[in-house]
């Protein structure tokens, strides 16, 4: 079963990554846990906050618009120690205003992030983070 | 003819987004839900700690304010498992509550000490909540190392002094504390054989002696790990929460 949705979510991945422009923005995070920056760039995430720091390539592996609420996931193709999250996904709640609204969740594993996409992103797991955040207006990606 | 030109649009900044979002709690009544939860744990914590060190009762709107400034309010999912945002990967809070060792035992009522685990204030909004004031209240104590008398035997017993002891050696032989000797027994200089000194059971122990004033700035300081605006965001969201029209909500006593 696991199998199976993996190859699912991998194949939507690929048609995502092949027919979207990439998507890149800069967020803000806030208070003690969420501090920090979420930067999409063209080849490489960023997500630095008060307890983990990641700065990797990534692949698109899912990207999901439906009634204006936009959720893309994407996976870190590199490790590091102080990275504690394999994956991140990030959504917008569909509101009217595009800089704000803005969620990230990271999954310290894949089978954490297909368990929570099963519960409706419900993000309950220990090796899960979910930050709201809102748009850096004034900055590109950098 | 003249042209009006256009000012160009000024772009907001990321505070000011915040606080968009914190404004969106004026209307909408899901900000609100855990009003009753949060009068009701914060008041255990002031129950518990009423005598100690000159304690001041913790303001329930303060902890609203940290669940809405660590959240971002009802539409990030850890609104609903973990509204304070403890307990997270790589978070040394919860780990430095539990262990014991910085007197988080001292700050959580009996029952918490058995139910707050890594595993319920990941999963219970109400423990996480539990979980965050234990951690700010910890912060905010000023603790340390002082005789603490058995809260099971206050009674005062009394002991003959035998050839070689010392006031260290009558403690520990007894159970109490050299200190404890000491105010018992207050015109004891040099001890003599024969001689009978008071004691009670009493261990050396961490104590709180005393509170740093909880105030926006402080919890900026003691709670806060990175957020340069943390004061402001509490402030701001004490504010809209001032603003707030009254819920009617009538909580449980």
């Amino acid at each position: 079963m696991i199998g199976y949705l993996l190859t699912l979510y991998i194949a939507v991945g690929s048609l995502a990554q092949a027919g979207e422009s990439p998507f890149t923005g800069r967020f803000l995070g806030t208070g003690r846990a969420c501090y920090g920056m979420l930067a999409v760039r063209t080849q490489t995430i960023s997500w630095l906050t008060s307890f983990s720091q990641c700065q990797a390539p990534y692949n698109l592996i899912e990207r999901l618009d439906s009634n204006g609420r936009l959720r893309m996931t994407w996976r870190f193709t590199q490790s590091k120690p102080a990275c504690r999250y394999e994956i991140i996904s990030l959504a917008h709640d569909g509101g009217p205003n595009q800089d704000i609204g803005w969620i990230v969740t990271g999954y310290g594993s894949e089978q954490s992030y297909l368990n929570d996409k099963r519960a409706g992103y419900a993000a309950a797991a220990p090796d899960i983070m979910s930050c709201y955040l809102v748009r850096d207006s004034g900055k590109d990606a950098r | 003819m003249t042209t009006k030109q256009k000012a160009p649009a000024k772009v907001r900044s990321s505070y000011e987004l915040w606080q968009d979002t914190i404004d969106a709690s004026l209307k909408d009544a899901r900000w609100h839900v855990y009003d009753c939860d949060l009068q009701r744990i914060v008041a255990e914590f002031n129950r518990h700690l009423s005598g100690t060190g000159g304690y001041s009762p913790l303001d329930w709107r303060i902890i609203k304010a940290i669940v809405w400034t660590e959240s971002g309010g009802p539409s990030n999912p850890a609104w609903r498992s973990n509204p304070m945002q403890i307990g997270n990967s790589g978070d040394p809070g919860l780990t430095a509550l539990l262990s014991g060792k910085e007197g988080g035992d001292l700050i959580m009522p009996g029952h918490l000490t058995r139910t707050l685990t890594t595993t319920s204030v990941r999963s219970s909004a109400q423990m996480n909540i539990f979980a965050g004031t234990a951690y700010l209240l910890m912060r905010m104590a000023r603790f340390n190392i002082g005789a603490v008398l058995d809260d099971k035997d206050s009674k005062v017993y009394e002991v003959a002094v035998k050839i070689g002891d010392s006031l260290d050696k009558i403690a520990r032989a007894n159970g109490s504390t050299v200190d404890t000797l000491k105010k018992l027994n207050p015109c004891v200089s040099i001890l003599k054989p024969g001689q009978t000194l008071k004691y009670q059971k009493a261990a050396i122990q961490k104590v709180i002696v005393g509170w740093n004033m909880v105030t926006t700035s402080t919890i900026a300081t003691r709670y806060n790990v990175g957020d340069p605006s943390y004061a402001k965001k509490i402030d701001y969201c004490l504010a809209v929460m001032r603003k707030a029209p009254a819920t009617g909500l009538e909580c449980a006593p």
